[in-house]
């Protein structure tokens, strides 16, 4: 898959989170050994999971000029009106061509307006940089089709952004005064410079031995969505650069931060049980069978096992990647210690799922309110929320009679997300320390 | 997403979304030993010498081209041939073989060169020529049918063969966009493609064949270096091992 729009980040989180969950058999059945199934009203069970879900972006604390945005869509929508819409079979006698362009077209206008209903600025300027390319791959396939573009000015433009998206990674330097908005911001630009280098990388590494519209189309979307990222993560870091008064290097105070994060995570992680350990090893109670007893095998399979550092090519990315590990590690462990005092999350009814989903919310509520940072809390929240929608799109699908056993899965997840959402001030009070901030 | 962190899922995510996973590009000239994931060793060649042949509305039990492998099939004074006798897939390995090859009128024919596809003219003369010019005490022609939707076409990228086993690696593609053309309807294709070695038709078992959607689907040759390295078997790529008779073929998921 080239081309087109780069799914955000947060769009592809979700896209993940399907993708290894649909894999998943029901782990046991409910009317086994004589006993009865619990049966669960999925009509009820669909309307809780229809429940209003936090607006939560992951954070830019930087001042975003509306002009950036308002420029992007401008363009999308000026590359969406070179073109014929909708496309004829006179125009266009591939059908199957046809289809495929029409269905940029689609997705190009569904992020606009994903975009204007972003929580935030930085969801916003990402739909947008994939609007764009969606768009630019649907312009520059009917210009191919009408001889009006042609490979190698797509190469050549390709080249020029990743020149430019090297350059502009290396010219990065990490500056600040406050060492948390420098982190974000630094984390930020340099994720954003590589999505634009990956993303005219990534076709080279693809062996496609044919040129027609959608190829073309497919490769100038490319470079469409990498010139738009690129120019975000300039106008942030300039916009960023520019509000500094003496600013001073970064780079001591996140290499330490990252070091003291990692002793902290090395030295609990030391306590937990390993990588191998099986469910019945993880707490010193019966679990088997129980929401409890899967939401804390899920939550362990997410512990840093493999120890806590990150590359070294991207500090503040390694940085915060070990904050949000440590949210998990406190969260298992206090999660481990209300099952093992008595909680297993038991539910025999949908008010019993409505529950589960109200202490997953509030405490995404809770941790904004509380933590000591809102910018790493929201960092750290914006992935629950996420998964917190896509569990209730799970849900939701229901009408029927439902076992509670066939939702064991899904309610886990509801327990994890409060787990670490309750988690989450504490990892932002230890990344504040980390960081030296007061 | 259990087992990684929020961050870490949606990097992964993010590099494969950018198209870093599945098939290299690698710079690969000429046959080159080396064993396939999972396989006995064998030989690869990128870019082989071939033809593919086009007709519509046709399908596996309409076959456009067909042979007569067996001599004791033949017949020996040149009248027509038995129609049990023939085949529309297997190994042409010699001039008396090769001269049962019968094409039917009217297909298309195209092969891959260095700056893309190149179309053919006359199609059954093309086929011909190809098994014509092999040099069977060096070369055999291996000929495989298959069924492609009309608005695509299968681009031969590559194949591998030992002695027991062949394989054919292709990407398809959308064809240009002034072709007219459904999504409903379906062409087949004929695939005659040289391989460099004398094979006897007799060893060999099996055949597969791999289909990568919008990218050739080949082996990356690091994993080609791995598995030589290694001799490990496990590739998540690699697909479809099925008797010549009922080939199948594997295709990966991708935008084109």
């Amino acid at each position: 898959m080239t081309g087109d729009p780069r799914p955000t980040r947060r769009g592809v989180l979700a896209a993940v989170g399907a993708t290894a969950l649909s894999g998943c058999s029901v782990p046991w059945n409910g009317a086994g050994d004589g006993e009865t199934a619990v049966e669960l009203d999925g009509a009820a069970v669909a309307e809780v999971a229809s429940g209003e879900v936090p607006a939560v972006a992951d954070p830019l604390p930087v001042s975003v000029a509306d002009s950036s945005a308002d420029d992007s869509r401008e363009r999308a929508e000026s590359l969406l009106g070179t073109v014929p819409l909708p496309l004829e079979a006179d125009e266009m006698p591939n059908e199957a061509m046809r289809e495929e362009l029409t269905d940029r077209v689609e997705r190009a206008r569904d992020l606009l307006r994903e975009a204007a209903a972003a929580p935030g600025p930085r969801p916003r300027l990402e739909r947008l940089a994939s609007a764009r390319g969606a768009a630019r791959t649907v312009a520059a396939a009917w210009a191919f089709a009408n001889d009006e573009a042609d490979r190698e000015a797509v190469e050549e433009a390709a080249r020029d952004v990743r020149e430019d998206a090297t350059a502009f990674r290396e010219e990065w330097e990490y500056v600040g005064v406050d060492p948390v908005r420098a982190l974000v911001v630094s984390d930020v630009v340099e994720e954003w410079a590589g999505m634009a280098r990956r993303s005219v990388e990534g076709a080279e590494r693809r062996e496609r031995p044919v040129t027609n519209a959608v190829t073309v189309g497919e490769r100038a979307g490319d470079v469409e969505y990498g010139r738009a990222t690129l120019a975000n993560a300039r106008h942030v870091g300039e916009r960023y650069r520019e509000s500094l008064s003496e600013p001073r290097s970064m780079r001591s105070t996140f290499a330490d931060a990252r070091e003291s994060l990692s002793a902290t995570i090395e030295s609990r992680m030391a306590d937990l049980p390993g990588a191998e350990a099986g469910r019945s090893e993880l707490v010193d109670a019966d679990v088997e069978e129980t929401v409890a007893g899967q939401a804390l095998l899920d939550l362990h399979r997410g512990l840093p096992h493999d120890g806590a550092t990150a590359s070294d090519d991207r500090l503040p990315e390694a940085v915060l990647d070990q904050v949000d590990a440590l949210d998990r590690v406190v969260a298992f462990e206090r999660l481990r210690d209300r099952v093992a005092d008595g909680e297993r999350f038991t539910v025999e009814s949908a008010d019993d799922v409505a529950a589960l989903r109200s202490a997953a919310v509030d405490a995404i509520e809770r941790a904004r309110s509380e933590s000591a940072d809102e910018r790493l809390a929201q960092g750290l929240l914006w992935g629950a929320v996420e998964h917190l929608s896509y569990i209730d799109r799970q849900l939701a699908r229901y009408d029927d009679t439902v076992e509670a056993d066939h939702l064991t899965y899904d309610l886990a997840a509801y327990v994890v997300i409060e787990a670490t959402a309750a988690a989450t001030p504490t990892a932002c009070d230890e990344a504040l320390a980390a960081l030296g901030v007061e | 997403m259990v087992s990684l962190t929020r961050r870490r899922v949606l990097q992964g995510a993010t590099g494969l979304l950018a198209g870093l996973a599945g098939c290299g590009g690698d710079d690969f000239d000429g046959p080159t030993e080396a064993p396939l994931p999972g396989r006995d060793r064998g030989t690869f060649e990128r870019d082989p010498t071939h033809v593919i042949a086009r007709a519509s509305d046709r399908d596996h039990g309409d076959p456009i081209a067909e042979f007569v492998p067996d001599a004791a099939d033949r017949g020996t004074d040149g009248g027509t041939l038995p129609e049990y006798g023939r085949r529309s897939q297997g190994f042409i390995a010699g001039e008396a073989a090769a001269e049962t090859l019968s094409v039917v009128d009217g297909v298309t024919a195209e092969t891959r060169t260095d700056d893309g596809i190149e179309q053919l003219s006359a199609g059954a003369a093309a086929v011909r020529r190809l098994v014509a010019e092999t040099d069977f005490d060096r070369e055999t022609v291996y000929f495989e049918q298959r069924s492609v939707r009309e608005c695509h076409r299968l681009v031969l990228c590559a194949v591998s063969w030992t002695d027991r086993e062949v394989e054919t690696y292709y990407g398809r593609f959308l064809r240009e966009h002034d072709v007219v053309c459904s999504t409903d309807a379906h062409d087949a294709v004929a695939t005659f493609v040289r391989i460099p070695a004398a094979l006897d038709p007799d060893t060999v078992e099996s055949s597969g064949s791999a289909t990568g959607n919008g990218h050739c689907h080949v082996p990356p040759l690091e994993e080609i270096r791995a598995a030589t390295a290694t001799d490990t078997t496990a590739n998540g790529t690699e697909t479809a091992t099925d008797t010549a008779a009922a080939p199948q073929t594997a295709t990966e998921g991708g935008s084109e």
